[in-house]
């Protein structure tokens, strides 16, 4: 019998995309006087915990936030450090918008290509390419940090996304976001394996988070359906615990998910220390 | 310990949303720019908010509320209608109303104007004033100093708003400095550190910061700096 795959993850991706976009809309609708009363109105740049990253500096410096940046969004930087260092970067793979639509655009991508999907590009090519996004966060927390603007807002495809309608966005934004909905055609969340400048710093949890993605080895049978499974396309088999700096938490690895065996891959804190070399 | 994907379904958003509501239970939660001013940190104003801080973006009824003045005195002062939406007509507004006077009222004349009305400091520049606001100012503020009333004398102009206001044409090319202008805009538009310390008359430490805001901290006036930065960019060309 075919296992029936959890769609719990989908239903809080759609919530939270829907949430977003709500509130990006009644945000619009304020300027002319129109928003919705009992929708709070809320600036995109208010609810983006990136804001957070890239005022720090200033904050520290000057005593201020940037631009357009709020003492919210250091406070969801906080909640989203918290949840980082429990799960892992659960922000990318439950929350943002941006990669449920990315993860979405990539079903039909998956029922075009098949088994080619998500797998264009080189693997050595690929291994390269995914430092670029540490490239970008150096160079928007510098840019930042040095003008005191929002600078990262004129390439922002999150943003573009939210604000395609209003005259606040920019074409690069545009033409950044199209790439990335275009790209996501052929490789699983491009924008957040190349270039997301915030997936680059939430990654670095899985190093030490608490709850890893750990992977029974007695009971797996090594059918590498993990691996095949991961949008991130990490190597889940070749471990006992995910730490690759890529991993979203996204549980389709899992033993709810990809995994025939019940028990086998998980999300699951452990004090058994991990032999050396069992890292992924 | 194992953590399905249905516990995670309601731990991400209890984390999240609890986060924010005990940030917002706290006070600490704040996701839009407030309207107050900066206030004065000591001598014998030291609490009141500092009239130079108004910025463009602040309504008529903004100013109102702070610095407790009627609505009507405002709107009398600088000559507007009384219908007036006072909710939604920011002091930058002005400026339009104004233009076929061939005087720059705008902002800063609100500025000093409440400055005087409430009897707090200013920096007075050439910030000019409509003769209606100049004559309430006489009627109802008896401590006004020589220099004060000679500015008055100086600056106070016969004009009224106009009917029309006169919408600016952006050009692209206008250089504007407004109260979220950085140094680093200043120095990408081709004037250097030194140049803008010289302006300033002292070190300048991080670029990255407001100038309108520098300016308050150090009590300089930002009209001034923003005029003489204007002309090094204009020089820098």
């Amino acid at each position: 019998m075919k296992k029936r795959k959890s769609k719990v993850r989908t239903y809080i991706q759609i919530l939270f995309f829907a949430l977003i976009a709500i509130l990006a809309v009644n945000n619009t609708l304020a300027e002319s006087d129109a928003a919705i009363a009992w929708i709070p109105v809320l600036s995109l740049h208010a609810i983006c915990p990136f804001g957070g990253v890239v005022t720090l500096y200033n904050l520290a410096t000057v005593g201020d936030y940037i631009q357009k940046i709020h003492a919210s969004s250091v406070i969801l930087l906080a909640i989203s450090i918290v949840m980082a260092i429990l799960f892992g970067p659960v922000l990318c793979g439950w929350i943002c918008p941006l990669g449920s639509l990315q993860e979405w655009i990539g079903k039909i991508g998956k029922r075009i290509f098949k088994k080619k999907y998500n797998a264009f590009v080189p693997k050595k090519a690929d291994r390269y390419l995914r430092y670029i996004r540490y490239l970008v966060l150096i160079w928007v927390v510098y840019v930042t940090a040095k003008s005191g603007t929002l600078v990262f807002k004129n390439v922002d495809p999150y943003n573009a996304l939210f604000t395609f309608w209003s005259e606040e966005v920019s074409y690069s934004a545009v033409l950044v976001l199209i790439l990335t909905l275009v790209g996501s055609l052929f490789i699983e969340r491009p924008w957040c394996k190349y270039a997301c400048p915030y997936g680059a710093l939430m990654g670095i949890s899985n190093k030490f988070r608490m709850f890893k993605i750990r992977r029974n080895e007695p009971t797996c049978i090594h059918c590498t359906k993990c691996d095949r499974a991961c949008p991130m396309n990490i190597e889940v088999s070749k471990g006992q615990a995910v730490k690759n700096a890529q991993c979203i938490s996204c549980y389709e690895c899992t033993s709810e998910q990809a995994c025939p065996i019940p028990d086998t891959v998980t999300l699951s804190a452990t004090f058994k220390k991990v032999v050396a070399g069992d890292k992924v | 310990m194992k953590l399905t994907s249905r516990t995670m379904a309601w731990v991400l958003p209890v984390i999240l949303f609890g986060g924010i509501l005990l940030s917002q239970a706290t006070g600490v939660w704040s996701s839009d720019t407030e309207k107050k001013p900066n206030r004065f940190e000591d001598g014998i104003f030291a609490g009141e908010y500092d009239p130079a801080d108004i910025r463009g973006s602040y309504t008529l009824m903004d100013v109102s509320n702070l610095f407790e003045i009627d609505l009507q005195v405002l709107i009398q002062a600088f000559t507007l209608k009384n219908d007036i939406d006072a909710e939604n007509f920011q002091t930058n507004d002005l400026e339009k109303y104004f233009t076929d006077s061939g005087y720059e009222i705008g902002n800063e004349s609100v500025q000093v104007f409440v400055a005087l009305y409430k009897g707090l400091p200013i920096v007075l520049d050439d910030a000019v004033l409509p003769r209606a606001a100049v004559d309430i100012l006489l009627q109802n503020q008896s401590n006004l100093t020589d220099e004060q009333r000679a500015y008055l004398e100086e600056y106070g102009k016969d004009v009224v708003a106009s009917e029309n206001p006169v919408e600016e044409e952006e050009e692209e090319s206008e250089i504007k400095i407004n109260g979220t202008t950085t140094f680093q805009y200043v120095i990408d538009l081709g004037v250097t550190h030194e140049e803008i310390e010289e302006i300033l008359g002292m070190k300048l430490e991080y670029t990255n910061q407001a100038i309108k805001d520098f300016c308050l901290d150090q009590g300089l006036s930002f009209s001034t700096i923003k005029t003489k930065l204007t002309e090094a960019i204009e020089t820098s060309k």
